[in-house]
């Protein structure tokens, strides 16, 4: 644009120059013709102060018209009627002028009250004349348009040369970035290391963007692998859920069983099935929980800590009733937190029933419950089975399940401790685990709280 | 025969046993971890090993590369839930063989269990023949002459596991190992019984004696009259 604009400036500026040249060139021309004239033009050697014409001497080209008059007014040479109207105007001053006759174009000139040099004594001049001359300008009117149409030819061809020159270099530029932007194409998320295109061409500005680029693919690339893992994993468990309610069924299918061995088999099926159904929704919970930790959460609020705690003991009531262990917690903190009720609530109840199966029967889980400024700590503690030193780096991991424990046949999954931690990091809290082997474990969870009026600035002063 | 399955799985383990002495007619263990397996592998003898893969303790990768390593050429069948081809094919050199996908089929399972044991004794077809003897292991019937002969459970174990190893002497102790499970008291006079009741039902109205008894050594099922 800045270019054209610029070309468009030279090339007008070049041919305003061109005119003005060849128009001065024109006039130069027609002022010296002009003086050849008029050094014809003498005193009348018959009549002093009277002026005649040599027009034996004068070699007046052809096609130029010319009129000279006397300070009279009385004509001296050449024919005013070329000049017509304009003829007293131009009396009174000296201009240049174009006008065009019969198609063709002339320039003329008028030189008024000059001095006549011939005259006998060679005194100071007296006698004046005006000369009026016109001269044809075809010439230089051609030449006028071939010389401008060479500029803006020229003009032109810069532009399109400039413009070719510049998207070249502009291609050259953008190679990196187009290279780069293929490369990027190419990333399969289960692909090959993305590297970047080695060297961005010396390109340094392009050097954070493929940093930030590498950066991204490697982020995709590690979210895409834990769902991988996810799902085989989930892939796991089902099939060998689904493979156990199927072997249940063909066996009922295979001999002719009794009406009792077909309620047994049906219900040892319907057993299997509702495995599966809470496997299917365990994993579900968990996916759904671990991709919210992304989104802003929807249903989050303003939640006691101790209100969530009371309900998931009381959840448990009917498991702990059954294993007689109890459940101890002395609600006596105010600790508030943002977030869901819910997710908050399956938090505590899964630890809950982790701590309420391990345990012996007769023996109780502590629940305690801190507010500590800008976090708030819940510490879940009971006196059962512990857990191994070699599982307890794992025990967090998705379908682990320690050995020793064998809950399968109690319905566990392995995902109460992935669910639970799941939870308490969307709520940008930690979880933490510790446990004595045949003594007990304490899993201790600390949330941000927000800080609120405690209950002594609250109460409003008697006056 | 006697089948060894290893697997953690509590009610499908079960399930697999009963589907097993039901329809092959043939004695199962249960081991619910690697390393009971693998010592019931190792300390008794077996027909075949089923073997899952996911095991607490000891994988069953690790059982099976152990059972290799100690000599054992037991045949075994893999349980397995992954979908991987590369860890298939890995378990397949590592000394297994044959593998099936959860969820299967419980008749493929007890079809490919026979199979393994046909092959490993160096059968082709389905069905034992000696002489004018005939034993369909599919569908557990047996023929002396054309006609057909009713077998206890137990008889037709023994029958079996006699014409599988038909031309081999046999001894006791081998029988009790291959026809009894762990539960089972082994009393050895209960194979004599078994003996004798099936020279009765299958030599007693014919001409060729097929079952003979080799003093000291065992038993063994041959033509005799055959050079």
């Amino acid at each position: 644009m800045a270019q054209l604009l610029a070309v468009s400036c030279a090339v007008g500026v070049s041919v305003a120059y061109i005119h003005r040249s060849l128009w001065s060139n024109a006039d130069a021309l027609l002022q010296s013709r002009m003086v050849k004239l008029l050094a014809l033009v003498g005193e009348d050697d018959d009549n002093p102060r009277k002026l005649e014409f040599d027009a034996d001497q004068a070699n007046v080209p052809t096609g130029d018209l010319f009129y000279v008059e006397d300070d009279q007014g009385h004509g001296v040479a050449g024919s005013s009627a070329w000049l017509g109207p304009i003829l007293d105007h131009l009396r009174t001053s000296g201009e240049t002028w174009t006008w065009k006759r019969d198609g063709r174009a002339f320039r003329a000139a008028s030189m008024w009250n000059a001095a006549i040099l011939d005259q006998e004594d060679n005194r100071i001049p007296q006698l004046h004349a005006t000369l009026f001359y016109a001269m044809p300008v075809d010439g230089t009117e051609t030449q006028i348009e071939r010389a401008s149409r060479v500029a803006v030819l020229a003009g032109l061809l810069s532009v399109l040369f400039s413009a070719l020159l510049t998207w070249w270099a502009v291609g050259r530029g953008m190679q990196p970035l187009t290279d780069f932007a293929r490369y990027a194409d190419q990333i399969e998320v289960d692909g090959a290391e993305f590297n970047g295109p080695g060297d961005v061409g010396g390109n340094t500005e392009l050097v954070p963007l493929a940093r930030a680029l590498a950066a991204l693919e490697d982020r995709v690339r590690q979210a895409f692998q834990r769902e991988r893992r996810f799902l085989s994993d989930a892939a796991h468990e089902l099939k060998t859920a689904v493979a156990i309610e199927k072997s249940t069924l063909q066996l009922l299918e295979q001999e002719r069983p009794s009406k009792d061995a077909y309620r047994r088999g049906i219900s040892q099926a319907i057993e299997d099935t509702n495995r599966i159904e809470r496997l299917v929704h365990d994993m579900l919970l968990l996916s759904s929980l671990e991709h919210s930790r992304q989104e802003t959460p929807a249903t989050s609020s303003l939640v006691r800590v101790g209100d969530s705690l009371v309900s998931a003991i009381e959840q448990l009531a009917p498991i702990a009733q059954i294993r007689s262990v109890s459940c101890v917690f002395d609600d006596n903190c105010n600790a508030r937190i943002r977030g869901s009720e819910s997710d908050l609530t399956l938090l505590w109840t899964n630890l809950l029933e982790n701590a309420v199966r391990h345990s012996e029967p007769g023996t109780e889980v502590q629940i305690e419950l801190e507010d500590m400024e800008s976090v708030c700590r819940v510490r879940i503690i009971d006196k059962g089975s512990g857990i191994s030193c070699v599982d307890l780096p794992h025990v967090f991991e998705r379908f682990y399940r320690s050995d020793a424990s064998r809950s399968r046949s109690t319905g566990g999954f392995g995902l109460g401790l992935s669910i639970a931690k799941a939870i308490v990091e969307n709520l940008d809290g930690t979880i933490h685990l510790s446990s004595v082997p045949g003594a007990g474990t304490t899993v201790e969870v600390t949330l941000p709280s927000l800080v609120i009026a405690t209950q002594k600035s609250q109460a409003s002063p008697q006056t | 025969m006697h089948i060894l399955v290893i697997e953690d799985e509590d009610r499908l383990a079960r399930n697999l046993a009963t589907a097993i002495m039901r329809n092959a007619g043939f004695a199962v263990d249960i081991a619910l971890n690697g390393e009971d397996g693998l010592y019931l592998a190792t300390s008794n003898t077996f027909d075949c090993i089923v073997l899952d893969l996911m095991l607490p303790g000891r994988s069953g990768r690790d059982v099976l590369r152990s059972l290799r390593a100690g000599g054992y050429k037991t045949p075994v069948l893999i349980l397995t839930a992954q979908d991987e081809k590369t860890s298939i094919v890995d378990l397949l050199e590592q000394g297994a063989d044959d593998y099936l996908a959860k969820p299967f089929d419980l008749g493929e399972l007890l079809a490919r269990i026979k199979v393994l044991i046909r092959r490993s004794s160096g059968h082709a077809s389905a069905q034992l023949v000696v002489a004018d003897l005939m034993l369909d292991t599919n569908n557990r019937t047996v023929f002396r002459a054309g006609r057909r002969v009713e077998l206890t459970p137990m008889e037709y174990r023994t029958l079996e596991y006699l014409m599988t190893h038909h031309g081999t002497v046999v001894s006791k102790e081998k029988l009790l190992e291959h026809l009894y499970d762990y539960n089972w008291e082994k009393f050895s006079n209960v194979i004599e019984v078994y003996i004798s009741a099936l020279r009765r039902k299958i030599d007693g109205s014919s001409s060729a004696r097929l079952i003979h008894t080799l003093r000291g050594h065992g038993y063994v099922i041959r033509n005799e009259e055959t050079p």
